[in-house]
C-alpha cells in the first residue's frame, strides 16, 4: 500500500456545504456538471466523501453488500480465464471496486491505468474504511 | 481444551449478534470454492455461511439479504463467525496444534485432525464433518489418548502385560456420548486383550 497522508483532507459532506465544496472542487478542475451532481449523490447514496490526493480529487461513496456480490461474481468468472493469477485477480478486484464506488472521476477497468496506482490503492483503503470494514477512529471533518 | 460451545455471540457495529458455530464441512466447502487469492472468498458463499449461521438480530439478516447494507458489516459478521468457530486461528497457533499431533503427516490442521480421529475409531468422516473446529480439537485430544492406549495395549499384549485403562474427563454431554461409544468399544477390545494377556501371563503396565 502506498502511504499518503490524505485522510486529514478527507471531507464528509452535508447538504448545506455543497456551495463551499463546489468552489473548492472547481479549483481542482472538477467540471460544473460533476459539481451540480453533488446533491443527487447525497440523495442517492446517503453519504459520500471527497479525497484530495496530491493534485487530484476523487468523490466516492460506500460499497454495499449487493455490489460486493456483483464484484466477486465477476472475479469468479475472471478466475476461470487463462490470465487469472493472484496478482491479476487483486488488480481486477481493485478496479471493480473503484468502478462501483468512485463517483468522480469515472474509473473503470479500461481507463484505470490513466490514474496513479498509488491513488487507486489509497482510494481502495479509504472506501474500505468508509464501507465499515475497518474499525478506525474517524478522522474526517464534519461541518 | 475449553468446553464445547455451539452458539457464539459477538458485536459488530451496533448489532449484538448470536450465531451457531461453523462446522468443519461448511468451512472446507467454503475454502474449496475460494478464489486463488486466499482472502478472496466469493461474497455469495460468505452470505450463505452468514445466513446459515446467524440467528440474531433478524433486522441485520434482512438487510444482508436485501444487499443494501454497507459491505463492511456482513464482512465483519462473517469474520467473527469464522474466528469464533476457531477457523481463523493464527499460523503460530496452527503450528502449535500440529506439533501436538505427533507422528503425523502434516498436511493441514483439519485434515490432520480428521485422520487422527478416524484412526482412533472415535468417529467416521461423516460425523466429523458436522463438528465445529473447537469440537474437532476436543476429539483430537481424545483420539490422541485412544491411540496412545491402543499402542501401549498392543505392546502389553505382545509382551504378556496388563492392558491399560482408558480414562478421560467428561467435558460435556457431547463428550459423554463419545465416552459411551468408547466404553462399549473398549470393552470389546479389553476382552480381547485380557484373553491374550491371560494366555501369555506375566506382568503388565497400568496407566491411570
Amino acid at each position: 500500500m502506498v502511504e499518503k497522508n490524505v485522510t486529514e483532507e478527507e471531507t464528509e459532506v452535508k447538504v448545506d456545504e455543497f456551495e463551499a465544496l463546489g468552489a473548492t472542487l472547481k479549483t481542482y478542475g472538477v467540471p460544473d456538471d460533476a459539481i451540480a451532481a453533488l446533491p443527487e449523490f447525497k440523495k442517492r447514496y446517503g453519504k459520500f466523501r471527497v479525497a484530495y490526493l496530491g493534485s487530484n480529487v476523487y468523490i466516492y461513496k460506500r460499497l454495499t453488500w449487493g455490489e460486493m456480490k456483483e464484484i466477486t461474481n465477476k472475479l469468479s468468472n475472471f478466475a476461470k480465464g487463462p490470465n487469472a493469477s493472484e496478482a491479476t485477480l487483486r488488480i481486477a478486484d481493485l478496479e471493480l471496486q473503484l468502478e462501483k464506488a468512485i463517483l468522480y472521476p469515472s474509473v473503470t477497468p479500461d481507463n484505470a491505468s490513466r490514474y496513479p496506482s498509488g491513488d487507486l490503492e489509497t482510494l481502495q483503503a479509504l472506501i474500505t474504511e468508509f464501507s465499515g470494514y475497518v474499525d478506525t477512529e474517524p478522522v474526517v471533518e464534519d461541518y | 481444551m475449553g468446553a464445547i460451545c455451539d452458539t457464539i455471540s459477538f458485536v459488530v457495529s451496533d448489532y449484538n449478534c448470536v450465531a451457531r458455530a461453523l462446522t468443519v464441512d461448511e468451512y472446507e466447502e467454503l475454502a474449496a470454492r475460494a478464489l486463488p487469492s486466499s482472502q478472496l472468498f466469493n461474497t455469495e458463499d460468505k452470505e450463505k455461511i452468514i445466513l446459515s449461521c446467524l440467528q440474531e438480530p433478524k433486522e441485520l439478516i434482512d438487510l444482508i439479504i436485501d444487499g443494501s447494507i454497507i459491505y463492511g458489516i456482513p464482512e465483519l459478521v462473517f469474520e467473527s463467525i469464522l474466528q469464533l468457530s476457531g477457523f481463523s486461528i493464527t499460523k503460530e497457533e496452527r503450528e502449535e496444534t500440529l506439533n501436538e499431533i505427533r507422528d503425523f503427516i502434516k498436511t493441514d490442521v483439519v485434515s490432520s485432525c480428521k485422520i487422527m480421529i478416524i484412526a482412533s475409531g472415535l468417529m467416521n468422516l461423516e460425523q466429523i464433518g458436522k463438528l465445529t473446529f473447537l469440537q474437532l480439537l476436543e476429539r483430537v485430544a481424545l483420539a490422541e489418548e485412544v491411540l496412545f492406549i491402543q499402542q501401549q495395549n498392543t505392546i502389553a499384549a505382545m509382551s504378556g502385560g496388563e492392558p491399560l485403562k482408558l480414562m478421560w474427563d467428561v467435558v460435556d454431554s457431547s463428550t459423554a456420548q463419545i465416552q459411551q461409544i468408547h466404553d462399549s468399544k473398549q470393552n470389546e477390545v479389553q476382552a480381547l486383550l485380557d484373553e491374550q494377556t491371560t494366555m501369555r501371563g506375566g506382568p503388565g503396565i497400568r496407566r491411570l
